[in-house]
């Protein structure tokens, strides 16, 4: 192509691409799915397609960007045709599809720069110094664009249904990286192939996302009409409108570039100071193993059976009682063995079938023992439901894990000996496991260590080192310093807690975390690569993905505001710290942190009222485990005004005491 | 002229008292996170029990009001709401009851008729623990109403004998052990800092070039900074014995043990301090092991409830055996303590016996 029909590697370029991408998307989607043509019969066509738009370029006489932008649009139509091609039709799925892409690739890749290396081929416009430029627009470049658009494509499609996180979930996800990506992209100052790759397969991964979520059934269901029209609108919006500064070029904007510069250095400064991550991760990841540990005490308790009954009854009562895995970890043991463990305290109760139980039954009064131990009163309580409930199936079988499953719920009534039974309905399918509701938790308190703690050390530091003067006296404004050490903060915390949020949904991918999955390795070896496990998140739509992000990035403010003034106020990095693990226990407990505040006395629940973190465990509770959203705009909108609240405090004080310094 | 031993303890001690007194604000903090423990750990005590369940009585007669009662009576298992239909819908859906019960329509006449009527449960079963609670407690709570009814019929029973006469109060039983924890983190910050603080002032280097013998500075050193932690957690103490009301019943041994713990972690914290150099180091690592060893301590339960492994494991902390002495001191687990052993033959009749040995904790 000719360099005056190809667009400068700048903001407006990247934007475009990914509504080009878009819009490849959802007409390539028409073309497999409402066209029906099949591979051969879509590629065939827009590989012609393809070919006449670059003739037709080589021969125009007036210099236009619009071969460009319909060349990516078809190599992106083509791309989700191969895509779908690789992924089902040679039945590669989407993980191996785009493992076998990114070969494919990165070889092409190679070729292309073996021969761009040669003295023939065209010399890079940076090597005079120019301004950052795509590469070389030669055949060999659409090529690329057609396998990085379709590795895009699998890559998105593995995200969205082979981790199962819905086409929301993963947009966001891959948002978040594409927001990444380009910031890198907007800091470099020259081209650079690798990057610009990887910051087009990125984009085409998002575009198959969000494509699939605009005009897809699980999204806006705009359909290809609408949807088609509607990016072509904004392609031509963007085009049009948007200047063709360079990306992330900031020369132009001295505010921006300062703030930029300050929130960048921040994280320098932080990254660098092993002291600061430790204060701001050990706390929370101590109360991650806590929780853990505490998941294994709540649970199932060990408890010894001695069956000393010979009859069928006692061996009844025993099949039910040994029966409940649910309930206990249950062995059967000899009478001696059993009194020595609960002597020993290696089981907290010891459950006795006695010699008579037969004859007792017969006379309407057998007994079962339970000899507890009922030191923790928790615990006991457990054991005393559970057995109550074992020995009651005896006479009432309804009233134990069949009339749970099959019994009234399903309208099959037994009648049974104390009149009552139990018709169970399940608000959720599957269960979520103690670990995993307290994952929240734990994720908010992370956010608040690093939000609060982090930024309070980044402007406690400044005081106590005096670099203070050095901002009062640099160029920038004072408003760009203060968003910068705000910015600082929210992007420390943002990038420590989007991982952590990811791989709590990644690990619906891993074929390990499946709870029939039997894993032959030695205990230890299962328990190390089963441990992410526990950190699963369900999948949730996309709405509830956008509230989990909304309600993630108002506590981030909050906490980091917070920080902000704590730091200003304290000004000594040990006084800092203290004050800040103390004020995130307190806000980690008092939101909820162990429970749920219902459960806390009316008093208590007064109180979390005016803790904010009980509205963010409250909300994400809400956006991850429930169907709708109900009560979430309100725990969002108590968040966010505390988040402006304290960035507005923050921003006041800091912009007066730097005044003062 | 070389200052005679004693008069550089006293030197030293001076200098670390100064010092502490220029890092009150610090020092506050720390007793204040002493206090904190205790209040972390009442509030995950009222955890454990009473789920919000919202009862529609639709019956209204004398036997839905028995079940109830049976309900209320069931191991400390529900908190009972009443409430309209809709208000119990609306904070079932956004987490705020666990369940709701309804008792049908002509509950009372049918089951005095002899039939057996089912009850409606919706779960919130987005909580496993709190699921399986209400699952269990329910058929308790039936078994319960059917005794007390006399309804004839039933073959067998359940008949409990408990190790303790009563059982212990789960706040108490926790905030003893919450002692424990106090000291580690605040014997263990305040030893930190008093050594780091060298570093990170730079006079270890005068420290070093000092003919005074470096343990005898060390000895003053780490003298007020367990005295300031042994202070915060007699404050501690107090908390526990006029707010929460939980007395020892060895007094003496309880002052004792909290006096070996400060010597203990005062200790640890400054080897810590040393290893570090760095307090702002130093203390988020003892907050941040605080919590496991903690837990891994037997403080919630016997630790060996837990696998062999975890009590294994548990025996190399010495946070471990303080609440085991702590727990005997109080008396919160009377003779139980993590090493501990139990008699079943005495069971029921709320005693245990002594014929362990009590040296693994003493």
């Amino acid at each position: 192509m000719h360099s005056s029909n190809v667009p400068a590697l700048a903001a407006r370029y990247w934007a475009a691409i990914l509504i080009a991408s878009l819009l490849g998307t959802t007409t390539g989607d028409f073309v497999a799915k409402t066209l029906k043509l099949g591979v051969a019969g879509a590629l065939l066509p827009l590989g012609v397609l393809l070919a006449l738009v670059l003739i037709l370029e080589r021969r125009g006489s007036v210099a236009s960007e619009v071969y460009y932008w319909v060349a990516v649009i078809i190599a992106r139509t083509a791309a989700t045709t191969l895509g779908d091609f690789v992924s089902d039709d040679l039945k590669l799925g989407f993980g191996w599809g785009s493992g076998v892409v990114a070969v494919g690739f990165a070889l092409a890749f190679l070729v292309s720069r073996l021969r761009r290396a040669r003295p023939s081929a065209a010399p890079s416009p940076d090597l005079a110094g120019a301004a950052k430029s795509l590469p070389p627009t030669t055949t060999g470049y659409w090529v690329l664009i057609v396998i990085a658009s379709t590795l895009g494509a699998t890559v998105g499609d593995f995200l969205a249904e082979s981790l199962k996180l819905g086409v929301g979930l993963a947009s966001l996800l891959l948002g978040a990286a594409l927001a990444l990506v380009w910031a890198f992209e907007g800091r470099a100052r020259t081209s650079n192939d690798v990057r610009y790759w990887i910051a087009i397969i990125v984009t085409t991964a998002v575009g198959t996302t969000m494509g699939d979520l605009l005009t897809g059934k699980e999204g806006l269901n705009l359909g290809f009409r609408w949807g088609a029209a509607s990016l072509t609108f904004l392609l031509v919006v963007v085009l049009r409108r948007m200047g063709r500064q360079h990306a992330g070029d900031f020369s132009q904007h001295p505010t921006i570039s300062a703030a930029w510069g300050m929130a960048v250095n921040d994280v320098a400064v932080w990254l660098r100071s092993p002291a600061a991550i430790a204060a701001s991760l050990l706390p929370a990841l101590g109360m991650g193993v806590l929780v853990a540990m505490l998941t294994a005490s709540v649970g199932r308790q060990p408890v010894a059976l001695v069956v000393e009954g010979q009859g069928k009854h006692s061996a009844r009562m025993a099949r039910i009682l040994l029966g409940d895995e649910d309930a206990y970890i249950m062995k059967k043991m000899s009478a001696a063995d059993a009194e020595k463990a609960f002597g020993e305290q290696r089981v907290a109760a010891m459950i006795v079938v006695p010699e008579n139980f037969d004859w007792a039954v017969y006379r309407s009064d057998g007994m079962v023992d339970l000899y507890l131990n009922n030191i923790n009163i928790d615990i006991a309580d457990d054991l005393r439901r559970a057995v109550t409930r074992s020995v009651a199936e005896f006479d009432a079988p309804q009233l134990g894990l069949l009339g749970e499953l099959h019994g009234p719920s399903v309208g099959i009534l037994l009648p049974n000996v104390y009149r009552v039974a139990v018709a169970e309905h399940d608000l959720r399918d599957t269960n979520v496991s103690f670990l995993q509701y307290q994952v929240i938790p734990i994720i908010v308190l992370i956010a608040i260590s690093i939000g609060t703690l982090g930024t309070a050390l980044l402007t406690a530091r400044d005081f106590e080192r005096s670099t203070v003067k050095m901002l009062v006296l640099s160029p920038a404004g004072r408003a760009a310093l203060v968003v910068g050490r705000l910015l600082g903060g929210s992007l420390l915390t943002v990038v420590l807690i989007a991982p952590l949020v990811l791989l709590g949904f990644l690990t619906h991918g891993l074929p390990f975390c499946e709870e029939e999955a039997e894993l032959h390795m030695p205990q230890w070896a299962v328990m190390l690569v089963s441990g992410p496990c526990g950190w699963q998140l369900p999948p949730v739509r996309w709405t509830h993905g956008v509230a989990l992000v909304a309600l993630l990035v108002a506590v981030t403010l909050m906490t980091v505001g917070l920080g902000t003034l704590l730091g200003i106020v304290l000004r000594d990095l040990r006084v800092v710290t203290m004050t800040a693990l103390n004020a995130a226990a307190y806000l980690f407990f008092l939101g909820g942190g162990f429970t749920m505040v219902a459960f806390l006395p009316h008093w208590l629940q007064v109180a979390s009222r005016f803790v904010p973190t009980s509205y963010a465990i409250e909300g994400l509770r809400q956006a991850l485990f429930y169907p709708d959203l109900r009560g979430v705009g309100h725990d969002l909108l108590v968040l966010t005004g505390c988040a402006a609240l304290s960035i507005v405090l923050a921003s006041a004080t800091l912009t007066r005491v730097w005044r003062r310094a | 002229m070389t200052a005679s031993p004693w008069a550089l303890f006293r030197a030293s001690v001076t200098l670390e008292a100064t010092t502490l007194r220029g890092n009150r604000a610090f020092v506050i903090l720390t007793a204040v996170a002493a206090v904190s423990f205790l209040v972390m750990v009442s509030l995950f005590g009222l955890t454990g029990s009473y789920a919000p369940v919202a009862v529609i009585n639709n019956d209204g007669g004398p036997l839905a009001d028995r079940l109830i009662e049976a309900l209320d009576a069931a191991h400390h298992s529900f908190a009972l709401k009443f409430m309209p239909l809709a208000d119990a819908e609306a904070a079932l859906l956004s987490g705020r009851l666990v369940g709701i019960l309804t008792i049908p329509e002509g509950f009372s006449r049918d089951v005095a008729a002899g039939k057996t009527v089912p009850i409606d449960i919706r779960i919130d079963n987005v909580n496993i623990d709190l699921t399986h609670d209400v699952q269990r407690a329910l058929p308790a709570a039936i078994v319960k109403f059917g005794r007390d009814q006399k309804f004839p019929g039933a073959t067998a029973r359940m008949v409990e004998h408990d190790v303790m006469r009563e059982d212990p109060g789960y706040i108490p039983y926790l905030v003893v052990s919450a002692l424990a924890l106090d000291a580690m983190v605040i014997a263990g910050i305040l030893g930190a800092m008093a050594t780091a603080r060298e570093w990170e002032r730079r006079t270890v280097k005068l420290l070093r070039l000092s003919p005074a013998s470096p343990g005898i500075l060390l000895a003053g050193k780490l003298t007020v900074a367990g005295t300031v932690a042994a202070v915060a957690l007699g404050l501690a103490l107090l908390v526990i014995v006029f707010v929460y009301r939980v007395v020892p019943i060895a007094p003496w041994s309880t002052v004792f043990a909290l006096l070996a713990c400060v010597v203990i972690f005062t200790s640890l914290g400054a080897w810590l301090g040393v290893v570090l150099k760095r307090t702002l180091a130093a203390v988020p690592l003892l907050f941040g092991l605080a919590m496991p060893l903690y837990i891994d301590s037997g403080a919630l339960e016997p630790t060996r409830f837990d696998g062999e492994a975890i009590w294994m494991a548990a025996h190399l902390s010495p946070v471990y055996y303080a609440v085991g002495v702590l727990e005997w001191a109080f008396g919160a687990g009377r003779d139980l303590h993590p090493g501990g052993r139990v008699d079943p033959r005495t069971a029921g009749e709320g005693r245990v016996s002594m014929s362990r040995d009590r040296g693994d904790a003493l």
